[in-house]
């Protein structure tokens, strides 16, 4: 594989696996399957348009890859992959997109999420933080903030829906300037 | 494998509503992106930005793009205050500054807006943003900002180089900002400054007008003229011991428990936005520095430069709540364990033959592992502040938006008052419950909010440590605690033969002070006990309280730890103060007076009717065998309108928690009785 593929694919990965999470999958699925997406990309690479946009090419690459696995699975695939689930998916994803020859992206897109946590209140927070940082359940992270597991859920909705209120704005904003 | 959406969100109840789906596809897109974001984070978050560990040479963005696209892209990324380098010519071009590894006795941490380059091993040249020096063994060290040049040899200090805006009210027009009419009448000015912070050893500041040297809890501002100006962070321990003599005064012979770190931190929010005799009372009050006094036209209507307090606040306040990050943590774990097999090796070798200095060496390292693992799982601790607006009352900007940079308060909460003032009081105990592991409750009592409370300013703290060296609770047995009057009473007494710092001085013609220090896993924080020694009451001590006093004794410690004798009684207290009648005691009552106060900083036309109608703090603390749990919280209401080697703790004696490396008093106490609750 040439060394400008690998570094296209090092650049584009994490965004990859972060889709592939959001269609169902987990951790350790979403990495392998990031690898077959990236493997049919440069095998491929021939029929990927120039001025085309590479991030939603990989996507849909990923994507069918996604599918292929629950058809080679025989099992029901989850709500997540639905088309009109992945349309919702496939909007935000495309708002997080690269702009033009901006290099490190996915690093700065990273820190828009984190900038928008870091506004959050601290009890939103810190319901975040054990969830998605610790790794703890809801039940878990009710035992830890000694709240219920109905409030953290409540917490992470109401955290879920400002942080991406305010990626938007941000978005906007970078795009405005653009 | 199929991702467990149990913690994600929550499916559409009817997957035939097509929005439904399509709105569970974005909050699972939004869901993932969290995650990325926040597991891809090798930083900690503290109030002063995201501090990077730098443990390898920090990753230069590549400079792929063309030189117009760069520019489009760094003013994108700078609006957003993104991370990214400068477009300085020696950046782009990669001098030698781009391979100069730091001199490795060093660690440095930067803010996420940190833009610096290591010149050489030993000289850091800082443009922008952040960083953090901590030396691991002595070792020199110059830092360049633009303003000054700091000079610091083998220590553990904050520089920082900032643009700062200040917003004044334009001379030409009465109108203001305020949170409900975005009008733009202020007048906006920046500048840049220097700063430096020194959290142990010392650091000087040199620039072409002056050089000013910066010892442990001192902070240094340099500006783009004028020599180095000195300011301290004192202020807080002096006021610590005002506090401490005022409320001793009011609960004689009674047990004490408070944090003035909690107090004053709450009463700085709130002198922010005082004005005239007001302001000038807090200020004095809370011990700010002479240095920090303004001169000019408007001094009298602005009496104090709070920015430099509320920057040393910022500054302690992401100090304390600074955790490890994965890296240092990961250093750390690596460390113990090639130190485990050492001592793995040591202990085979001792265990087949008696030697005396391999034994004292495997002591040794069992203290060294233990002192590194107290750095991984170290003692919890967390300060948050939040400020409680009522919804229809437009306040200044300008001050939320002060308080909000220092005192990381996320903005003002607008809440009902007006309308719902017991849900609201409910909302406000909620939050000081939350923050605090559910030791304060109910920290306003009822009644206190009324639908004239236009402002609550809370500040909330909590500690949780262990020991370094726990005592053994086999050894705790009920024993006499003497009391200051000479009777006794049946008390828990802790017991225990261990490594513990010792210190003492005559401090008058009978009466000698004695000090015993306990440190928390971790070495960070300690528990430092205070008591008079040849059977004098403690008051003898108590009236020599003072912060330059306390820097002395606590210069008596003796360096290292011995095993001594230690009791201590086991012991756990609430407390509650309403602190309206001792701050007034202290010097402030303008500030209660309605009608007399002036709180015009709070809003230009409504502030003169503006006033304190409490100061509620409340205080938990539980010593035991394993550690300390405490716990306090503030709120402000604005309303409308020689020694034997030992430690002798069976009689009374002061005990306060202190952050060791800024001398920050977090907690104080007075033990008279341990039977009193």
């Amino acid at each position: 594989m040439d060394q400008s593929f690998n570094i296209l694919a090092s650049e584009y990965r994490p965004m990859i696996v972060a889709y592939l999470r959001s269609l169902g999958a987990d951790a350790h699925l979403a990495e392998d399957l990031a690898q077959e997406t990236f493997l049919a990309a440069y095998q491929s690479l021939d029929s990927f348009d120039e001025g085309g946009n590479l991030g939603a090419w990989l996507r849909g690459i990923a994507r069918n890859k996604t599918l292929m696995h629950w058809r080679a699975a025989a099992a029901r695939p989850p709500l997540s992959t639905d088309a009109r689930c992945v349309e919702g998916i496939d909007e935000v994803f495309e708002a997080m997109d690269r702009q033009k020859e901006e290099s490190d992206w996915w690093e700065d897109r990273r820190e828009i999420l984190r900038q928008c946590i870091a506004q959050l209140s601290s009890s939103l927070r810190r319901a975040i933080e054990r969830v998605y940082s610790e790794g703890e359940t809801l039940d878990e992270a009710a035992a830890t903030l000694s709240s219920t597991r109905l409030a953290i859920g409540q917490r992470l909705s109401r955290a879920r829906n400002q942080i991406r209120q305010c990626v938007t704005l941000k978005l906007n904003s970078v795009n405005n300037h653009d | 494998m199929i991702e467990n959406f149990e913690d994600g969100p929550e499916q559409p109840g009817d997957t035939s509503d097509d929005e439904a789906v399509r709105e569970y596809g974005r909050q699972l897109a939004i869901d993932a992106l969290i995650r990325d974001a926040m597991q891809s984070q090798d930083v900690v978050q503290s109030p002063a930005g995201n501090i990077v560990s730098l443990k390898q040479p920090r990753k230069r963005r590549r400079t792929m793009m063309a030189v117009g696209a760069c520019a489009a892209a760094a003013y994108i990324v700078s609006m957003l205050g993104i991370t990214i380098w400068k477009k300085d010519i020696d950046a782009v071009k990669g001098t030698s500054e781009d391979t100069v590894a730091l001199d490795e006795r060093w660690v440095i941490k930067a803010a996420a807006d940190a833009d610096y380059s290591i010149v050489e091993p030993n000289r850091v040249k800082l443009r922008r943003g952040e960083l953090h020096f901590a030396s691991l063994q002595p070792a020199s060290l110059v830092v360049e900002t633009p303003h000054a040049v700091a000079t610091a040899e083998g220590t553990r200090f904050y520089i920082g180089h900032h643009t700062e805006t200040i917003n004044q009210p334009d001379q030409t027009s009465t109108k203001q900002r305020t949170t409900n009419q975005r009008t733009t009448n202020m007048k906006t000015t920046t500048k840049t400054i220097s700063r430096l912070f020194v959290l142990a050893g010392i650091v000087t500041m040199t620039n072409n007008s002056g050089t000013v040297k910066a010892g442990e809890n001192e902070a240094v501002v340099a500006g783009a003229k004028g020599a180095p100006e000195k300011i301290t962070v004192k202020a807080n321990s002096n006021f610590a011991f005002d506090l401490y003599r005022q409320l001793a005064k009011e609960n004689d012979g009674k047990n004490l428990f408070f944090s003035p770190y909690s107090v004053s931190g709450a009463l700085a929010m709130t002198a922010e936005g005082a004005r005239g005799e007001t302001a000038i009372e807090m200020g004095k009050v809370l011990r700010f520095p002479d240095a920090t006094r303004r001169t000019g036209d408007d001094a009298q209507r602005i009496p104090w430069e709070t920015s430099q307090i509320h920057t040393g606040f910022g500054e302690i306040n992401a100090r304390l709540n600074e955790k490890l990050s994965d890296v240092d943590r990961k250093k750390i774990e690596s460390q113990i364990a090639t130190l485990q097999t050492e001592l793995k090796a040591m202990q085979e070798k001792a265990s087949k033959k008696w030697d005396q200095k391999l034994n004292a060496e495997i002591a040794k390292l069992v203290a060294q592992i233990k002192r590194l693992d107290g750095k991984i799982n170290p003692p919890k601790l967390a300060v948050a502040n939040a400020l409680w607006g009522e919804k229809t009352f437009p306040f200044r900007e300008d001050y939320i938006d002060t308080i909000s940079a220092s005192y990381k308060t996320g903005g003002l909460f607008p809440i009902d008052f007006a309308k719902n003032p017991e849900p609201s009081r409910l909302h406000i105990n909620d939050w000081v419950e939350e923050q605090t592991s559910n030791r304060i409750k109910n920290l306003i009592p009822e009644g206190n909010i009324d639908g004239k409370t236009k402002l609550v300013l809370t500040n909330a703290i909590y500690f949780k440590g262990n020991w370094t060296n726990p005592f053994d609770k086999k050894m705790t047995r009920t024993r006499d605690f003497t009391r200051n009057d000479g009777s006794k009473v049946q008390t828990p007494i802790m017991f225990g033969s261990l490594p513990v710092k010792l210190g003492g001085q005559k401090i008058a013609e009978d009466t000698h002070v004695s000090l015993a220090e306990l440190s928390y896993a971790g070495d960070e924080l300690s528990m430092v006990l205070i008591t008079a020694g040849g059977g004098q009451p403690l008051s003898a001590v108590e009236k020599h309280l003072s912060t330059a006093n306390l820097d002395k004794w606590l210069a008596t410690l003796k360096k290292g730890h011995r095993d001594i004798y230690v009791s201590l009684p086991r012991f756990k207290m609430e407390s509650k103060y309403k602190l309206n009648d001792t701050l007034k005691a202290m010097g402030m009552p303008t500030a209660f007076q309605r009608g007399g106060a002036d709180f015009t900083g709070l809003n230009e036309s409504y502030g003169k009717e503006l006033y304190i109608s409490f100061v509620h703090h409340k205080g938990f603390i539980d010593v035991n065998e394993a550690g300390t749990e405490a716990a306090a919280a503030t709120a402000v209401g604005i309303g409308g309108l020689s020694m034997p080697p030992s430690f002798d703790g069976t009689r009374p004696f002061i005990y306060l928690i202190r952050d060791n490396a800024t001398g920050t008093i977090l907690f104080m106490g007075r033990m008279m009785d341990p039977t009193e609750k």
